[in-house]
C-alpha cells in the first residue's frame, strides 16, 4: 500500500473561511482522509507542527508581517508542494485594500495609540516563496479543493481553470447583470470555476478569483465607461480582492 | 508553592491564532495574558471610502466561521441609517439564515473543537477511528446547517444573496421540501447531541458573570430586539456606546470591552439561554431539562450543553419559518443621504455590533465594529484569575489542558477579534 499523503493546513492573515471549506467537505472529508494524513491542522487538532517533511501544504491567508513571512518560508522548506489557498494567499485578498493608504493613517483609524501597532503591506504568498498551485476564490470552491487534493494523491498536476466567470455565466443562461442593469461585473476577466455563483444570484462578479491571464481588463473598463459607470465606482471595483493591472488607475 | 508560568502557545481547536500565558504565585494568578498573535486586519480602516452597499459583502470577510452574522448585521445597520423598513417575510428569512449560521458554528464547536477534550482525543478526526458514529453525526448536523445556509444565502461561507434592503434572489421554492426533510431528520441528531454532551464530565466552576444578550418580546432573539443585561439594563443599538466602551491599554495592543466602564461581561449562548430561556421552544426546553441545565447557567464549561440545546432551537425555528414558504418581495430600493446607523444581532458567539456613517453618495465615512470575542476577551481573562486558585495543585500539563478548555468554552473567534486589533492583556 502506498503511504498516505502527508498534508499540513496553515493559516496566515485571513478569516479561516477557506479552512472551513475543508471542514465543510463533511462526511466526504472522511473519504478524503483515506488517502491523506492531516499532519497539521491547528483549527481542529492539537497536533503540533511536525519536523518531518510534508508532501503538501495548504496555506490560507495573506502575508502581512515579518513573522508570517518567516513562517511561510519555514512551511516552504518543509513542503514538497505548496498550494496558495484562497484569495488572500493568492493576491493578498481584501487585506490588500489598505496597501494604498499610508501606513500610520491606517493604524490611527483603528487605535487611539497607533504607535504600538504595526502592520505591513498585505501580499500574496508568491511575493515570498514559490507557489506550486493556486486555489482561487473568497472562499475557495469545495469541488476544486477536492480535485486538487486528489491530484496531489495521484501525483498529477492539479487542474487549472481556463474559463472566465463570464463564460460559465453564459453557459448557465443567466441574464447579464451588466447588459440589463449596467452593473460593472468583473466576470469577463475573472478566473472561472465558481460556476458564476454571484451573477447566478443577481450579484455582479467582484473578481474574488483574480484575473485570468490573457483577458482584456482595459477593454472591459472602456465598456463600463461607455455604459456610464462612474470613474469612482470603477476605481473601487478594481481594488477589492485583487488590484487590477489597468493603465492609469 | 513555587512561582510558575504556564504558557499555552498557539491554542488549538479555536478559530485563529492565540496563546495564553498565566503566571501563578502562591496558588494565585498574578498575571494572565490572552495573547492574540494573529495579525490585525484593519477592516475599519479600509472600509472608509468604500460603498455602503459593499458592507455586507466586505464585513463577511472578517470571519469565515460566522460570516452570516456579519452580513446580516452590516445590512441592518445600513438599513437603520437609511430608515429602510423590511417586510415580515424578509425579516423571518434572515432569521432562518442566521439560525443556520448558528447551527453550523455550534456543530463545529461541539463536535470538532470541544468534544475532543471530553472524549480524550487530540481531534475529532483522531476520534473518528473509535467513534465513527459520533463524528459522522457531527458532520451530518453541519451538512444540514450548510444546506440551509446555501439554500437561503447561495453559499455557506460568505453568502451572496443578502443585501441592503432584502435579498438579491429569493430561495427556489422547488428546493424547499428537501431542506425541510433534512431539518426534520436533523432533529434526532440534535437531541442525541444534547444527550451526548450532557454526559460529559465538566470541571466545577461557577463564577458570577454579567450576561448580556439580545432580547425581544417575539421569540428567541437573534436578529431583532434590544440588548439586555442580567444586571438589569436595557439598551438599543444606537445607545450601545453609552453602555459598552473600549480601552486601549498603554504599551500593548489591547482594546478591552467593558460594560458600564468597569465590568467584564459575557456574551454568547449562555447569556442568551440565561436571559431568554422563556422564549425557547418546548422541544429545546425539554432537551435542556433532560440535560440537567436551567437558567442561570453559571459554569462556562457547560456552554457546550447550551450550544447543543441551541442547535435544537435553531432546527425547530428554521422548520417553522421555512414551513411558511419562502416567497419574499424584491429588495427595497436604497436612497442615500448623509446618515448614521447601527445594529446589534446575536452571532453564534454572542452580541455583535456594527455602526456606520455614510454620505449622500453612499460612501462609508466611518465604521465601528465590535465582535463577540472582543466582548468576551476580558471575561475569559478574569475567569483564569478566578479558576486557578482552586486548581493550582494540578501539574503544568493538566493545568494547561484545563485552561485551554476554559478558553475554548467561549469558542473564541480570533479572526473576528482581530478584524481591527490585537488583544494582549498584560496586567500585574
Amino acid at each position: 500500500m502506498v503511504d498516505k499523503l502527508k498534508v499540513g493546513v496553515f493559516k496566515l492573515t485571513s478569516c479561516s473561511g477557506c479552512q472551513m471549506v475543508l471542514v465543510h467537505l463533511e462526511e466526504s472529508l472522511l473519504e478524503v482522509l483515506k488517502h491523506i494524513d492531516l499532519k497539521y491542522f491547528r483549527m481542529v487538532s492539537d497536533d503540533d507542527l511536525p519536523n518531518e517533511p510534508l508532501d503538501a501544504a495548504l496555506v490560507e491567508g495573506a502575508v502581512t508581517n515579518e513573522e508570517e513571512a518567516a513562517m511561510l518560508k519555514k512551511i516552504r522548506r518543509l513542503s514538497r508542494f505548496l498550494v496558495a489557498t484562497g484569495a488572500c494567499a493568492a493576491t493578498g485578498g481584501v487585506n490588500a485594500m489598505k496597501n494604498i493608504t499610508p501606513e500610520g493613517e491606517v493604524e490611527s483609524i483603528v487605535y487611539s495609540s497607533p504607535e504600538y501597532v504595526r502592520s505591513g503591506k498585505a501580499f500574496g504568498l508568491n511575493e515570498y516563496v514559490k507557489v506550486d498551485a493556486y486555489l482561487y476564490g473568497c472562499p475557495i470552491d469545495r469541488n476544486e479543493l477536492v480535485n486538487t487534493l486528489m491530484s496531489l494523491v495521484l501525483r498529477v498536476p492539479p487542474y487549472i481553470p481556463g474559463l472566465t466567470v463570464c463564460m460559465e455565466c453564459k453557459m448557465k443562461g443567466n441574464e447579464c447583470v451588466f447588459l440589463t442593469r449596467r452593473e460593472p461585473c468583473l466576470g469577463p476577466v475573472t478566473v472561472g470555476g465558481c460556476g458564476a455563483l454571484c451573477p447566478s444570484n443577481n450579484v455582479a462578479c467582484e473578481g474574488c478569483r483574480g484575473v485570468l491571464k490573457g483577458t482584456n481588463v482595459n477593454g472591459l473598463v472602456s465598456a463600463w465607461e461607455k455604459a456610464g459607470v462612474s470613474p469612482e465606482l470603477i476605481r473601487i471595483k478594481l481594488r477589492k480582492y485583487t488590484v487590477y493591472p489597468v493603465a492609469g488607475r | 508553592m513555587a512561582d510558575r508560568t504556564i504558557v499555552y502557545e498557539y491554542i488549538s481547536r479555536v478559530e485563529g491564532q492565540g496563546s495564553l500565558e498565566v503566571t501563578i504565585s502562591g496558588g494565585e494568578v498574578v498575571d494572565a495574558k490572552l495573547k492574540i498573535f494573529e495579525a490585525p486586519r484593519f477592516f475599519e480602516a479600509f472600509l472608509k471610502g468604500r460603498k455602503a452597499l459593499e458592507l455586507p459583502e466586505l464585513t463577511a470577510r472578517i470571519c469565515g466561521i460566522c460570516p452570516i452574522a456579519h452580513v446580516i448585521t452590516a445590512a441592518k445597520a445600513v438599513e437603520n441609517a437609511l430608515e429602510i423598513a423590511l417586510d415580515e417575510k424578509t425579516i423571518a428569512l434572515r432569521k432562518a439564515l442566521a439560525l443556520s449560521g448558528i447551527m453550523q458554528s455550534h456543530a463545529l464547536h461541539v463536535y470538532f473543537l470541544a468534544a475532543p477534550d471530553f472524549l480524550g482525543y487530540p481531534s475529532a478526526i483522531a476520534a473518528s477511528k473509535d467513534l465513527a458514529d459520533v463524528v459522522r453525526r457531527g458532520f451530518r448536523l453541519k451538512r444540514v446547517a450548510n444546506m440551509v445556509s446555501e439554500y437561503i444565502g447561495g453559499r455557506a461561507v460568505h453568502p451572496v444573496t443578502l443585501t441592503v434592503g432584502g435579498f438579491t434572489k429569493p430561495p427556489h421554492a422547488d428546493g424547499l421540501e428537501k431542506v425541510l426533510n433534512a431539518l426534520e431528520n436533523a432533529l434526532r441528531d440534535a437531541l442525541e447531541t444534547v444527550k451526548l454532551v450532557s454526559g460529559f464530565n465538566y470541571p466545577e466552576f461557577e463564577p458570577n458573570h454579567v450576561n448580556v444578550a439580545l432580547s425581544s418580546g417575539d421569540g428567541y432573539a437573534i436578529t431583532e430586539g434590544f440588548a439586555k443585561a442580567s444586571s438589569g439594563e436595557y439598551f438599543e443599538s444606537r445607545d450601545y456606546r453609552r453602555y459598552v466602551s473600549e480601552e486601549q491599554v498603554p504599551h500593548s495592543n489591547t482594546k478591552r470591552s467593558m460594560f458600564k466602564n468597569n465590568s467584564a461581561f459575557e456574551v454568547g449562548p449562555v447569556s442568551r439561554f440565561n436571559l431568554n430561556y422563556e422564549s425557547l421552544c418546548n422541544t429545546a426546553k425539554e432537551a435542556a431539562e433532560k440535560a440537567g441545565i436551567k437558567p442561570p447557567v453559571k459554569n462556562p464549561f457547560k456552554s457546550t450543553i447550551v450550544r447543543a440545546v441551541e442547535i435544537v432551537q435553531a432546527i425547530e425555528e428554521m422548520r417553522s419559518i421555512l414551513g411558511e414558504g419562502v416567497s419574499i418581495p424584491p429588495p427595497r430600493k436604497t436612497r442615500f443621504r448623509q446618515s448614521s446607523g447601527s445594529a446589534l444581532t446575536e452571532a453564534p458567539r454572542g452580541l455583535l455590533y456594527h455602526s456606520y456613517s455614510i454620505d449622500r453618495d453612499g460612501n462609508v465615512l466611518n465604521a465601528d465594529i465590535v465582535t463577540p470575542t472582543a466582548h468576551n476577551s476580558w471575561r475569559i481573562e478574569r475567569d483564569v484569575f478566578e479558576l486557578v486558585p482552586s486548581v493550582a495543585h494540578l501539574d503544568d500539563e493538566s493545568l494547561k489542558r484545563l485552561l485551554g478548555m476554559l478558553v475554548r468554552a467561549y469558542d473564541p473567534c480570533i479572526s473576528c477579534s482581530v478584524h481591527a486589533f490585537t488583544v494582549k492583556l498584560n496586567r500585574t
